[in-house]
């Protein structure tokens, strides 16, 4: 590619980059979030929180530059507000308004990490798990609208990374929903 | 029996100690993941760039789309375009019109 044409699509490049790496770290961050929840990592969980930790604030950076550099872009000509506030923009109105959602739902939720004893633990447990939804919204995102959804290096990245994560997610909903083999044995037949 | 418990002193310095060591690998596993998401997102860029390179991006349209988007075109201007494979010859189409 000419140096042109590298410059022209700068921004778009580096947009689209950013997502795709931020959809990565999300899920590697949710899957490691989830191993430890579910009790199948019990060694060293002080280091593998402190993965968790760095994995989520590289999520957060990447959604910031791949928010960021959409603003820069002159093609697509993304305002603050399109970036920002869901169902603002005319551009793949519902798709980009999910991504929107859930890319505030990893920041803000990310970020009460810091601040957990204010909320309450509890409180802030509670609130954690719907990182979970955020992430998934930012799949269905880069599925739904994303420019290389249909690339096989695609596909293939996010499968590797996407559907571990997944299959977890639906194994705690699962043991979630299902009652504990105690209160199955009390219940009348 | 000697007493194994270490006196206070001894204690506070291998919390310490443990506290340092901990904070060090806090700070090797954060540089590690910087290292590795800089590293995932070059050669994110670096896909991209030659996918668009290549006139394969999905954004920017292959080379058959361009040549798609000027079928109709051509069609348009020799008014009798219903064959498929004149969509390959805009230009022959225009050369016959002028």
């Amino acid at each position: 590619m000419s140096a042109t044409a590298l410059n022209t699509h700068l921004f778009w490049i580096t947009s689209r980059a950013a997502g795709s790496l931020a959809l990565i770290l999300a899920s590697l961050s949710v899957g490691l979030g989830l191993l430890m929840g579910g009790g199948y990592l019990k060694r060293r969980t002080r280091d593998l929180r402190v993965l968790h930790e760095a994995l989520s604030l590289g999520t957060i950076a990447a959604l910031a530059v791949h928010a960021g550099a959409l603003l820069f872009d002159g093609f697509v000509h993304m305002s603050v507000l399109d970036v920002t506030v869901p169902f603002v923009t005319s551009y793949h109105r519902f798709w980009t308004s999910l991504g929107i959602i859930g890319g505030w739902a990893i920041v803000l939720l990310g970020l009460s990490f810091y601040v957990r004893d204010r909320i309450g633990r509890n409180r802030w447990k509670l609130l954690h798990r719907f990182t979970a939804l955020g992430w998934l919204m930012g799949a269905g995102h880069a599925l739904g609208e994303g420019t290389d959804a249909g690339q096989r290096w695609f596909l293939a990245s996010m499968a590797i990374v996407v559907l571990p994560a997944l299959a977890l997610l639906l194994t705690r909903l699962g043991a979630t929903r299902r009652p504990p083999t105690s209160q199955r044995a009390l219940r009348p037949l | 029996m000697p007493d194994s418990t270490p006196p206070p002193t001894d204690r506070r310095a291998l919390a310490a100690g443990k506290a340092r060591a901990h904070r060090e690998r806090t700070r090797r596993m954060r540089r590690r993941v910087a290292t590795g998401a800089a590293t995932a997102f070059i050669a994110l860029f670096a896909t991209i760039s030659v996918q668009m390179a290549a006139g394969n991006d999905p954004a920017t349209g292959t080379a058959s789309a361009k040549v798609k988007a000027s079928a109709p075109a051509a069609s348009t201007s020799s008014s009798t375009g219903s064959d498929s494979s004149s969509s390959s010859t805009p230009a022959a189409v225009t050369t016959q019109q002028s």
